[in-house]
């Protein structure tokens, strides 16, 4: 990307990272990831367990110093973050544990005072709505609605960019369900721009407009999602024909009977690769976990 | 079953390192049970004192070792290993005649009182089976068996004093001890992990926590929090909290003692520290005096001017485990103020951090300082002891200031090297008191000139170090972006 | 007309705007909305589903663009007062090609003649 390219989109994206490099114990966890999101966007970060995915928001929102490359957050430098920037940006950690020793009402009454747009009936309807004891010590909430309680914390401040580090693990399915639409409904109604990351590929199809495939440190794939589905099908090609198989391809499989399967793409006028036309070959429609199983295997 | 594998097998659930370890440490004292009593055998009631420290060593064997037993009978069970169960079994009963018969057989062919022996072993390995594998309240009262014997001989009979009485109770005891423990560890090793922290073994506690590695120190912290009851628990006060006070701010954010509490809270903790202080000593004090408790406890001005002292030196290393859990942690609190708005910039934060982690310390310390300073002019200590006393304080002081820089400042430090510059420093603080008062011919030790030479040595070795890593820290703090990087 | 009437598989590999798309194009065809009928805002629809507001917009765009819907000033969108309530039969048999043809080709495969298919079809159809 070129440097004119670069500046524009430092100014105008809520959140973009240029060629961020980590290692943790001499291993590398990001391999120069380069990513930025569009206002009003809603990104779903997608990989398998240990992808880097904690780490790449980490250093996204200046949690971390990164060994190389920079982020940006509202066009101004990660680490060195002002006052507005902060006041526009929410994130939930994976599993939070702040602040174990406040109630749930002292931490939300606390962290309100320091956000100038924090909406604290929104707070107390929502603890209300999900169940959760608002005098109870936070030490004693179990993983799900401690979550639950950081979640309420980050939407109450009416953030501009809301950065969810794998919101939906430790909750219930009605309870993730709850938030999706919270989720969607502020990316379609306030503007709000999304970044979650998630292994579960099903929340991501919901209400994600793209989606960004992390593997082994570096990004696969960027796409929007309805695209994805279009644009990406498995093609199987008996053993007979599989010399015929197109050389670009995602993923390459060879089965025991010498059969192929490829995921493929369409070239710019939507066709799918000439060997999708041989008698015996096979295209099959594949759905975003497919996809993702076919490409991190 | 062979022998050698039935022996083996309480080792099998320890790591390697440990093993090791625990293995060295009691072939030591099997060693000095040996020397001790090859030596002090023209003693009498020399059988009497051996036995005592066989069962006070068999104590520990069986509360160290033989408890992972446990954790293989659990896992026999779970796994549904049949063999694997019986094989305990076998194990324990093998331990049970080497341990516990055979030293009582030998030390009645020594010409001591087999039954007097037999039970007192007995009583010992019971003992500290039931320390590891019985709930924590019960293990605690374990604990306090050894000084017991020590203390209570006066109002109850022990072997060295009147044999046959001791038999009276000490048989009984046994016997409900050994079956105490029989049906907690089958209890144990059939239930699921049902149980809850206070009422599992001590022995279980220890290995959940050894999953968790480095944060053990944050999962003690959440645990106590959890346990306490309602009406102990800290109570935040966020009056005079928010932008504008960003220092009372960052002080909530960091928990801990010195987090600011309402003041029926404040009262509250304060009355517990005191309690639980008071209440040790209390109790030993009518167990070995009987009469004049509270003259004896605080009558004595020395003892005071030491609890002080350590009182100081225990809040300065409090404060720098706060820290050390907070900045270890990336999904708690430092994401959460790094990201807060309205706290001022990095410069800002930064001197602030310190002043809410340093202020409230440095306040008790100096309170603690100028108690120390009214009891020494109690005492008429002259200008050398009390400069003594002050130079401790300051050392409590310097301490946690230079380990709050290295935790902010991020220096990359080992954990052995930092845990042995703590300890020297405690170390070193309470020395402060020892030398500082007139133990021996009215003198304190810090008047003579050798003592004086290799306590100047031994702070000038303390603070070489303190220092390098002061400015380190203070450097890498001013080098950050922002303060809330978690350590590495 | 309720957001509950829409069914959504997030899962499937067809994109959510064009499962939207084809159910609405099937109400209409089946008569089920009727001309002028008020369709659930967006909002509605994203909220009952969790789903993204804009892949709703996108569908109900598409769906205006190929006449199935039509903006009214003030109300929001609704079914195109031009679609006749139900169309004509060769236009909805259209409609079921697709299952047509993979049936037709599953016959294929498990090499079944014409006759005792059609005979079943014909007995599911309730003649």
């Amino acid at each position: 990307m070129n440097a004119v390219l670069k500046d524009t989109a430092h100014n105008t994206a809520p959140l973009a990272a240029w060629g961020l490099t980590h290692c943790y114990e001499g291993s590398n966890v990001l391999r120069g990831v380069d990513l930025a999101l569009e206002p009003g966007s809603v990104l779903g970060l997608i990989g398998r367990n240990g992808a880097g995915k904690s780490t790449l928001i980490r250093a996204m929102l200046g949690l971390l110093q990164p060994l190389s490359g920079s982020a940006f957050v509202f066009g101004e430098p990660a680490l060195k973050l002002g006052d507005d920037a902060k006041a526009r940006l929410a994130y939930v950690p994976q599993q939070p544990e702040a602040l174990a020793w406040l109630t749930a009402q002292q931490m939300l009454d606390f962290v309100g005072r320091f956000y100038p747009r924090w909406d604290a009936e929104f707070a107390r309807r929502t603890l209300e709505r999900w169940k959760l004891q608002p005098n109870k010590l936070l030490a004693k909430l179990s993983p799900g609605e401690r979550q639950r309680v950081d979640l309420i914390r980050a939407l109450a401040s009416q953030p501009e960019l809301l950065v969810l580090d794998e919101p939906a693990a430790a909750l219930d399915p009605v309870a993730r369900r709850e938030l999706l639409r919270e989720v969607a409904l502020r990316a379609g109604e306030s503007g709000t721009t999304v970044l979650f990351s998630t292994h579960i590929v099903s929340d991501l199809e919901r209400v994600a407009s793209e989606i960004a495939f992390l593997h082994e440190g570096r990004l696969l794939l960027r796409c929007g999602v309805d695209e994805t589905k279009e644009r990406y099908a498995r093609l199987w090609l008996p053993a007979s024909k599989s010399a015929a198989a197109p050389a670009q391809a995602l993923s390459r499989r060879r089965h025991d009977d010498g059969s192929l399967s490829l995921v493929v793409e369409r070239d710019a006028q939507g066709r799918w690769p000439e060997a999708a036309g041989l008698p015996g070959a096979r295209v099959d429609a594949l759905g975003l976990e497919d996809l993702f199983v076919e490409i991190a295997e | 079953m062979k022998p050698m594998r039935l022996l083996a097998l309480p080792w099998m659930a320890l790591s390697r390192p440990w093993r090791k370890g625990i293995g060295i440490c009691f072939a030591l004292l099997f060693a000095a049970l040996v020397i001790g009593g090859a030596v002090g055998r023209h003693h009498p009631a020399w059988t009497t004192h051996l036995g005592s420290a066989t069962a006070f060593i068999d104590g520990l064997f069986w509360a160290g070792v033989l408890s992972q037993s446990l954790l293989l009978a659990r896992e026999a069970h779970h796994l549904r290993l049949p063999t694997l169960g019986r094989e305990v079994g076998a194990s324990l009963a093998l331990y049970v005649l080497l341990t516990i018969a055979l030293p009582a057989l030998l030390l009645a062919g020594l010409g001591g009182n087999a039954a007097v022996a037999l039970t007192e072993i007995a009583m010992g390995a019971a003992l500290g089976l039931a320390y590891a594998t019985l709930p924590p309240y019960f293990g605690i009262c374990a604990c306090f068996a050894p000084s017991l014997g020590n203390h209570a001989g006066p109002w109850l009979p022990m072997p060295s004093t009147s044999p046959d009485r001791f038999l009276m109770w000490a048989v009984p005891c046994t016997a409900l001890l050994w079956l105490l423990v029989g049906v907690f560890w089958r209890s144990a090793v059939r239930r699921d992990s049902g149980l809850s922290g206070a009422r599992r073994p001590i022995m279980l506690n220890l290995r959940t926590l050894a999953w968790y590695g480095r944060n053990r120190s944050n999962y003690l912290e959440v645990q106590q929090i959890r346990r306490r009851w309602q009406w102990a628990q800290p109570v935040a006060d966020l009056r005079h909290c928010g932008p504008d006070h960003p220092v009372r701010s960052l002080r909530i954010a960091m928990g801990g003692w010195s987090m600011p509490q309402t003041s029926a809270s404040r009262w509250r903790q304060l009355g517990i520290l005191l309690a639980s202080m008071l209440l040790p000593g209390f109790v030993m004090t009518t167990i070995t005096h009987g009469d004049d408790v509270l003259r004896s406890i605080f009558g004595n001005a020395d003892m005071l001017l030491f609890a002080l002292c350590i009182v100081g030196a225990v809040i300065a290393l409090g404060q720098v485990q706060t820290l050390q859990r907070r900045w270890s942690r990336h999904n708690a609190e430092l994401p959460l103020l790094a990201l807060l708005p309205q706290l001022g910039d990095a410069a800002r934060i930064k001197r602030e951090l310190l002043l809410a982690n340093l202020l409230p310390a440095f306040a008790v310390q100096a309170l603690l300082m100028l108690a120390m300073l009214g009891l020494a002019a109690g005492l008429h200590l002259d200008g050398d002891s009390v400069a003594m006393l002050l130079l401790g304080q300051l050392t409590g002081m310097g301490m946690l200031a230079t380990l709050a820089l290295v935790m902010l400042g991020g220096v990359p430090v080992r954990d052995g090297w930092l845990v042995v510059l703590s300890t020297c420093g405690y170390l070193l603080v309470n020395l402060s008191v020892v030398l500082a008062l007139p133990m021996v011919d009215d003198t304190p030790f810090i008047r003579l000139p050798a003592v004086a030479w290799a306590a100047a040595i031994a702070w000038a070795g303390l603070s070489v170090p303190l220092l390098r890593l002061g400015v380190r820290g203070w450097q890498g703090l001013q080098g950050r972006p922002h303060p809330f990087l978690p350590m590495a | 007309m309720d957001a509950s009437l829409l069914t959504i598989q997030p899962n499937a590999p067809e994109p959510i705007y064009r499962q939207i798309v084809e159910q609405l194009r099937r109400l209409i065809a089946g008569g089920q909305l009727a001309a002028g009928e008020l369709l659930p805002s967006v909002r509605d629809v994203a909220g009952f589903h969790a789903i993204n507001p804009m892949t709703v917009s996108r569908a109900y765009g598409l769906a205006e663009t190929e006449g199935l819907l039509e903006r009214l000033r003030g109300k929001g969108m609704a079914v195109a007062a031009t679609r006749r309530a139900s169309q004509s039969e060769s236009q909805r048999l259209a409609l079921l090609e697709p299952q047509m043809l993979e049936l037709a080709r599953h016959a294929r495969e498990l090499e079944l003649p014409a006759e005792p298919v059609l005979r079943r079809l014909t007995r599911l159809l309730g003649d």
